[in-house]
């Protein structure tokens, strides 16, 4: 903040009085613990905390020997600390309420009509508090990170700083700077502490983000010039009513940033190799947080402002997702690698979430917000668990790293619960918002729900295969003695593994005796502006009706993706749960 | 307005005169102090600047002017002078031939330009500060001087054509003569030749492809400081002449602004390809560099005050970067990298900084000024050209990407493997060479008053 | 109440956490288990009077995902709803029999297992999804549960490790049956985006009363909740992922085999409104495939000679006609009382079988024989296994007797009991040869802990299966129908008697012929499957991989090293390019050249 308040002050030549930021404009719903501390400036303390973290990392003399962890010390409780804002941060949030709340707004480049606009809504917080979870797990993954270590972690925390710079950006302009300022940082780590073919991996992940930054790019000026706005705002942006055609390109460009991230078949040439490459820290990172970025601007850019082009490339999003899926399981099925695997699998939650986006409905995007969550978690416990396994084995093809059940327990089962929570089963976060989605989609996008669903199944015995080998089977007598996971690799799995479980649990948070404690449930943090969203996008009432209903009139399941033309009695309070979701009645 | 208003240049031209005496007079003994005196001198010249600057006039009935487009490039020059200075003062060796005088004329050169209000007192402040730039870089190398000589006296020629011809079609040779006599009814063969040969000319003192022989050949082959005043104050007085050149050609944009348009593309492609197929660090901020003045060209080529403001924020941007690159590249590369990196940290995390800046890789200051170019070619329906700027902006963030993993990355800090009798960098720790990147930085925290002076000053040149 | 589920819950994190021996995972487990009866059978008793189902729900998710649009859209909601009327009871207690049956035997029979503190962690995980199945009053956390049950299922299944057939074991059986357990999703998904409902008793008040939802909604939703039963309870042709996983150890095929056609049944029991709404189309579908299953899996039961795959494939037919009877609300209680002694029976079945296999050292029927001589309480409970399960159809079929159906369910009944009692005949009658290293005098009766716990199992089938001729009970379970009443149609009889007797004719009296023919009738299916599989290889897989192949390791990386190797050769041109020009007269020319041409093509030459 301060940083601003200097530019601010050098710059617009306000006072620096300006630079408090103005109250957001909630309701006045006040939920338990709310501002007991408070922040006007948590974000831009998230967001450029990291980065004079790594600053600090750069210019701290070289420790002495045998204080080798000095920088990870400082990472950690750099990540430590910005966790604990975040969990207060999340805590306060009003849920809710569908208005930018921590809003943060100062001129900064007035003449260019940009602005130091911060603020999150729910699903930023999401956003927020998945990066604090995945960057503390990353952090620890990053544990036997000897060589270099100062590089490598300035890069890490500068990581850092630019994914919740996008996840808070609410200027367009910041969040693309954001947005590209990840990709250098992320090519280094892996060009610098990857695997045998981190060269590879680390031209390809600049290749490719390089084309989504670039579409991203011209996507928002495109967006700014029809709009003829003065400044790349969000707020003003999304008020902007481009023409059909230019809305296409517009939403085109935006889906072709979000998949080069996500990523998607046939964007996924960096993943593939980057998972696979990559030390266990970075994988951590990028398939956690940084590729869910995608996602997050599939939902706030191409639904949350062009409905229009949304609505015309849904069926092609649907498409890809179920052939990312499928795609994805079937080169799992065909590779003997097991990080490669993993790294496929870890593909899985980005095309269930570009379903939900798909689906255009409410419901299948309020799943795709919580997905983002926990398909982030989930990629990266697979991806993860299946790099240190490696480590640990000294092996990655499935022939040598085999049978491991009985001798390294711990990272089996770990594998295990990746693999599980990528297929989403019960009591892991990845079945809620899953279910959210599929059941938002079969109606909307009827194939690419079943197709996405067949490619689960597929997903199964992939996973079958990989447990088969890797753990259940046969050991190989001819490789070497595998270890099981260290002390810092079973917390930082334990972290994913326990965030996936308690939102899987208790989504809506706990509750005594209908009050919730502790945590307000991310669910009802993302629902109401998610709704706000989605709204645009609610299935139509019937009209009034006019005779009885006939069966053939009515829609197969597997056709007629609208709502069927039948009538519809006049609507009256439903035993649903619509009667029972007001917000009136939750606390 | 007063007289005092000239100030600043009197100051360059004072400090150039008082070096070349200084050198003759005093004891060697003295010499040490030089490059320090040079930089004080140009510290006070742009302090000078930015105070009396700001007052708008005329002087010499008309035959200079100061006005908000004249205070931002000299401004922008001074900057690029003083850091040039300091990025040369970490190796004495550098100044034995004593080059600072014919720098200062560079900058002296450029400073008439920005004044200019006729197409003479232009040719005049361009050509000077070609011929100086290229006396910084013979004074080591001779032959290459010459052949730096004869290019550049291919540029002087076309030049000297073309404005011939537009004075005479025009029969004035002010700028706001130009401006009035041509309409966009008086395009015709001969007045497009005639700004084409003009534009060609000063393409080739601004580096721009496919005529980047001084910046990029001409730079290699020189001094780190030669290469500075080649490839970054020549280059920036050759943008301040095209920004004022081409704001008097505004009424027959239409001969001119597709031809730079191709000219800028073809500059941020080749730039963009060449340097992430470089080998040294220095042959990749060269080319990074032309990459860049692909993004101020476009930026003119918009042809309308946005695009010139973002064109002279990159300028600006450019400036710090290209001049200081070549002195903290040095001739290091491949193994040496590594050395580089563990026995002048400071030096290598400079060049880091300047590098990314050349590339445009945000959120450093030539990205704010691509960033606005890029706004403004959407805008004037110039898409293809951001495309085309974009790709070559992504092939120039690989290349710098490729020299950070040669430098951090290629061996362990502990252990350099030093090969093939290569010269190792020795160790020393100048912070002087950081002041280069702590400049972009500021650069890019102060974009905001920096962009508003550009703004101004794209509007002094009465652009739509 | 909800100590049903809480139990399990405890008992699962118990385990998970501090014990670490065998003998107190097996206590915890069995402990858990009898406390979670405990309940039951207090909650049995609280509500035997009420008919009407005992109600709680938890709101698991409650949220409002649209102000606007239809308002049975607007929002969303999971309840962890318990809804627990008395078939559920019934389920329960049988569930939670055979459950504890299966601990006991392992607890003496399976003292060799490996991991036995991970073998209970898997039973309870298995248990609380059973359980949760079974109360369940909402479609997403019924789904939920019967995903917990298969993913307990598949660790149970998988449980043995290190060895190449246990990786191939639990491949079989997580894939295979999630099949199913997708097209419950899928059904859930289609009912969901017709009522915008999930509640089971708000669902099926709005099944015909909601305006826009036609009847192929339904039929679809209906076969596919169908389809899930069938795999699950794996009647043919789902038999595949529970006679493949055979091998694994005997209590966990015997929970498996015993505990998901309960959970199936119990589904089809909560979708009997569903199915009544579907109309005639789905329960044609359902009662033509089931009525198939129940004459093939027997008829497969005859093919080879593994013990525990032909018990298995012999009860499946049992199996099939109860759930036959569960489509249908005049004949559901009845069903139900004889899926739960199919249930029993089959785990019965398999738990004594198994102890004759242990001892005889032998899966093989060919070499099993003399059980009444050498093990006569394990031969008792083969054979009272294999009474129940021949007689467990008969029931259902004299509700639901109707021409030709009648035939088919006829045959089906006969085959039933003809390959029920082929076990055991194989394994109680015929002299027990001598082999080498196996001497016939050593083999003993295991100790009474293993028989008693197979007769625990076989004790609730009899049960189940007698009180399916108490009026009483079948008002108690109250799911509709009414009991059978004995001596109308007794000539349904006979079908199981035949079949009996045909038994007794091949197998007790001609022994070895008798197994003969299945011997090389599984040859023959050997064979043919291994043609199958080459088949399949040869068409779908290699293909497949090669393409995937192509595609991932050569297309894909081509086409980036092209890209990228393009540029780098553009660059490279570019540079050996000028640097092969004179440069000074190139930039003349160029100057000129460029300079001219565009002059000629530009705006200029149009003047």
């Amino acid at each position: 903040m301060s940083l601003v308040a200097v530019l601010h002050a050098l710059g617009a030549g306000a006072p620096l009085m300006a630079a408090i930021p103005t109250p957001s404009a909630t309701p006045a719903q006040v939920n338990f613990g709310a501002n007991v501390i408070g922040f006007s400036f948590l974000l831009s303390l998230l967001v450029w905390g990291p980065a004079v973290m790594a600053l600090v990392t750069a210019i701290v003399p070289e420790p002495r020997t045998g204080q080798r962890r000095t920088f990870l010390g400082i990472a950690f409780w750099t990540n430590a600390a910005a966790l604990a804002l975040v969990i207060i941060g999340y805590s306060q949030l009003q849920a809710y309420t569908s208005g930018l709340q921590f809003e943060e707004k100062l001129p900064w480049l007035p003449s260019l009509g940009i602005n130091y606009h911060l603020g999150v809504d729910g699903i930023g917080m999401a956003l927020l508090l998945l990066n604090g979870l995945v960057g503390l797990a990353a952090t620890l993954a990053s544990w036997d990170v000897r060589e270099g270590a100062r590089t490598y972690f300035v890069m890490f925390l500068l990581v850092q700083a630019a994914i919740n710079g996008v996840a808070v950006s609410r200027d367009l302009f910041m969040l693309l700077l954001f947005w590209a300022a990840a990709t250098v940082p992320v090519a280094v780590l892996t060009a610098g502490w990857g695997g045998p073919r981190r060269s590879a991996a680390a031209g390809r992940l600049l290749a490719y983000w390089g084309l989504g930054t670039a579409a991203l790019m011209a996507g928002i000026l495109i967006l700014y010039t029809a709009a003829g706005s003065s400044d790349f705002d969000l707020d003003t942006l999304s008020k902007a009513a481009p023409s059909g055609r230019l809305q296409l390109i517009i939403g085109i460009l935006f889906a072709v940033a979000a998949l080069t991230r996500l990523p998607l078949v046939p964007f996924h040439g960096w993943a593939r190799e980057l998972l696979a490459e990559a030390p266990a820290g970075v994988v951590v990172l990028v398939a956690g947080t940084a590729s869910r970025l995608g996602g997050y601007v599939l939902i706030r850019l191409l639904a949350g402002i062009e409905h229009d082009a949304s609505r015309t490339l849904a069926p092609f999003l649907g498409a890809l997702a179920a052939l990312t899926v499928l795609y994805a399981v079937v080169a799992a099925l065909n590779t003997s690698d097991v990080r490669r695997l993993a790294a496929y699998l870890a593909l899985i939650p980005g095309g269930v979430t570009v379903l939900g986006v798909a689906g255009l409905s409410p419901l299948s995007l309020v799943g795709t917000v919580m997905l983002l969550f926990a398909g982030g978690l989930a990629a990266a416990l697979v991806a993860g668990s299946a790099a240190t396994l490696a480590d640990r084995a000294q092996a990655r093809s499935l022939g040598l790293a085999a049978g491991l059940a009985g001798r390294t327990p711990k990272l089996s089962w770990l594998l295990l619960v990746g693999c599980l929570a990528v297929l989403g089963v019960p009591f892991l976060a990845t079945f809620p918002s899953s279910l959210m989605v599929f059941l938002g989609s079969v109606r909307t996008q009827p194939g690419a729900a079943i197709a996405v669903l067949v490619g689960l199944l597929l997903a199964a015995v992939a996973i079958a295969r990989l447990m088969h080998r890797v753990a259940f089977g046969a050991p190989n007598p001819d490789a070497p003695t595998p270890a099981d996971a260290s002390l810092a690799d079973s917390w930082y799995l334990g972290i994913l593994v326990g965030a996936l479980l308690w939102v899987g649990l208790v989504p809506s948070g706990p509750k005594l005796f209908g009050i919730p404690v502790v945590d307000p449930g991310l669910v009802n943090i993302v629902n109401t502006t998610t709704a706000d969203l989605a709204s645009a996008y609610a299935p139509t009432p019937l009209p009034t009706p006019a005779s009885s209903p006939s069966p053939s009139a009515s829609p197969s399941p597997s056709t007629s993706p609208s709502p069927s033309p039948s009538p519809s009695p006049s609507p009256s309070p439903s035993p649903s749960p619509s009667a029972s979701a007001s917000p009136a009645r939750s606390p | 307005m007063r007289t005092t208003a000239l100030a600043p240049e009197v100051v360059i031209l004072g400090t150039s005169l008082l070096l070349l005496l200084g050198r003759r007079v005093l004891p060697p003994s003295y010499r040490a102090w030089f490059g320090a005196a040079a930089l004080v001198a140009a510290v006070v010249a742009l302090g000078l600047e930015l105070w009396l600057g700001a007052a708008v006039g005329t002087l010499f009935d008309g035959g200079w002017q100061q006005d908000r487009f004249a205070l931002f490039a000299k401004a922008a020059l001074l900057l690029g002078l003083i850091v040039l200075i300091a990025s040369s003062l970490w190796s004495p060796s550098e100044l034995e031939e004593n080059p600072l005088p014919a720098v200062f004329v560079v900058a002296f050169g450029g400073m008439v330009a920005a004044s200019a209000t006729s197409l003479v007192a232009l040719w005049a402040g361009l050509e000077v500060a070609a011929l100086a730039a290229i006396a910084v870089a013979g004074l080591s190398a001779r032959e290459a001087g010459t052949r730096l000589l004869l290019t550049s006296a291919v540029g002087a020629a076309l030049l000297a054509v073309g404005f011939a011809f537009l004075i005479a079609t025009a029969g004035d040779a002010s700028l706001a003569g130009l401006r009035t006599a041509l309409r966009p009814s008086s395009v015709n063969l001969s007045l497009t030749l005639a700004v084409l040969l003009t534009l060609t000319g000063v393409a080739i003192r601004l580096g721009l492809a496919p005529f980047q022989w001084l910046a990029v050949e001409g730079g290699l082959s020189v001094t780190p400081l030669g290469a500075g005043a080649l490839g970054g104050l020549l280059v920036g007085v050759a943008a301040i002449v095209a920004a004022r050149l081409l704001a008097g050609l505004e009424s027959v944009n239409m001969a001119w602004w597709p031809w730079l348009a191709v000219l800028s593309a073809a500059a941020m492609l080749l730039g963009g390809l060449r340097a992430a197929t470089a080998g040294s660090p220095r042959a990749v901020a060269a080319w990074l560099l032309v990459a860049q003045v692909g993004w101020v060209s476009a930026g003119l080529a918009a042809h309308d005050r946005r695009g010139s403001a973002g064109a002279l924020l990159v300028m600006g941007a450019l400036l710090l970067a290209a001049t200081a690159a070549p002195a903290l590249a040095r001739g290091e590369e491949g193994l040496q990298l590594a050395a580089l990196r563990r026995n002048q940290p400071l030096r290598a995390l400079g060049l880091v900084v300047l590098l990314l800046s050349l590339a445009g890789a945000p959120p450093l200051a030539g990205f704010v000024g691509q960033f606005a170019v890029a706004a403004e070619l959407v805008r004037s329906n110039l898409a293809w050209l951001l495309a085309v700027g974009l790709l070559g902006s992504l092939l120039s963030v690989v290349a710098a990407v490729r020299v950070i993993r040669l430098l951090y990355l290629e061996t362990s800090p502990d252990q350099p493997r030093t090969g093939r009798g290569a010269r190792m960098p020795e160790r020393t720790w100048s912070p002087v060479t950081l002041v280069p990147a702590l400049m972009v930085l500021l650069y890019t925290l102060l974009a905001n008053p920096i962009s508003g002076l550009a703004l101004q000053g794209a509007a002094a040149l009465k652009l739509p | 109440m909800p100590l049903i589920l809480a139990a399990p819950l405890v008992g699962y994190v118990l385990l998970l956490g501090s014990v670490r021996s065998r003998r107190g995972a097996a206590n915890v487990a069995t402990t858990t288990l009898v406390v979670m009866l405990l309940t039951t059978v207090l909650v049995g008793w609280a509500r035997i009077h009420q008919s009407s189902p005992y109600k709680t729900a938890y709101q698991w998710i409650n949220i409002t995902v649209a102000f606007t649009g239809e308002q049975r859209f607007q929002g969303f909601g999971i309840d962890l709803a318990i809804r627990l009327d008395h078939a559920a009871l019934a389920a329960l207690v049988a569930v939670l029999l055979v459950l504890i049956g299966c601990l006991a035997w392992h607890r003496v029979a399976g003292r060799g297992e490996q991991g036995p503190v991970r073998f209970h962690v898997n039973v309870l995980l298995f248990a609380l999804g059973a359980a949760g199945v079974v109360v369940s009053g909402d479609l997403a956390e019924l789904l939920a549960f019967w995903l917990l049950t298969g993913l307990g299922t598949y660790l149970l299944l998988g449980h043995r490790w290190g060895t190449e057939g246990a990786g191939q074991r639990g491949r079989v059986a997580l894939a295979i049956p999630f099949a199913g357990d997708l097209a419950l999703l899928c059904g859930v998904g289609i009912l969901y985006s017709r009522f915008g409902t999930l509640t089971l008793d708000n669902l099926f008040s709005a099944l015909t009363t909601t305006p826009g939802v036609g009847l192929k909604s339904l039929t679809a939703a209906a076969i596919l909740m169908f389809v899930a039963a069938a795999v699950r309870a794996s009647i043919w042709p789902f038999t595949a992922w529970q006679t493949a996983t055979v091998d694994a150890p005997a209590a966990s095929v015997a929970a498996v085999a015993g505990v998901w056609p309960v959970l199936a049944g119990a589904l089809l029991l909560k979708m009997l409104p569903l199915m009544g709404a579907a109309g005639v189309q789905a329960l044609l579908i359902a009662g033509y495939t089931l009525g198939v299953a129940a004459v093939v899996g027997p008829l497969l039961g005859l093919v080879g000679v593994e013990l525990r795959r032909s018990i298995l494939l012999a009860s499946s037919g049992a199996v099939a006609l109860t759930l036959y009877g569960l489509l249908y609300r005049s004949s559901a209680s009845i069903a139900f009382s004889a899926l739960l002694a199919a249930a029993g029976g089959r785990a019965g079945m398999l738990l004594a079988g198994t102890s004759a296999a242990g001892a005889m050292r032998t899966v093989d029927m060919r070499a099993t024989g003399g059980g009444w001589r050498h093990m006569p309480a394990t031969s008792a409970g083969l054979l009272a296994a294999a009474v129940v399960l021949s007689l467990d159809g008969v029931g259902t079929v004299m509700l639901r007797t109707s021409w030709p159906a009648g035939i088919a369910l006829a045959v089906a009944l006969a085959l039933v009991a003809f390959s029920t009692f082929r076990p055991y005949f194989a394994v109680a009658h015929g002299p027990l040869r001598r082999r080498r290293a196996f001497e016939p005098e050593r083999v003993r009766e295991l100790p009474a802990a293993v028989a008693l716990a197979a007769y625990l199992c076989l004790g609730a089938a009899v049960v189940a299966l007698g009180a399916t001729l108490l009026t009483g009970w079948i008002g108690f379970l109250g799911a509709g129908g009414q009991a059978v009443a004995m001596g109308t149609d007794v000539l349904w009889l006979m079908a199981p008697l035949g079949g009996v007797l045909a038994a007794t004719v091949a197998f007790g009296a001609r022994k070895d012929q008798g197994l003969l023919v299945g011997t090389t009738l599984g040859d023959l299916a050997g064979a043919l499957r291994e043609q199958v599989n080459a088949l399949y290889d040869r068409l779908v897989a290699r293909p497949g991989n090669q393409l995937a192949r192509g595609v991932e390791d050569v297309g894909l990386p081509a086409a980036e090293a092209g890209v990228g190797s393009a540029f780098t050769a553009a660059g490279g041109l570019a540079g050996s390019a000028e640097r092969g020009l004179p440069w000074l007269p190139t930039v003349l020319a160029l100057a000129v050249v460029l300079a001219a041409a565009f002059a000629l093509v530009g705006q200029g030459f149009s003047r």
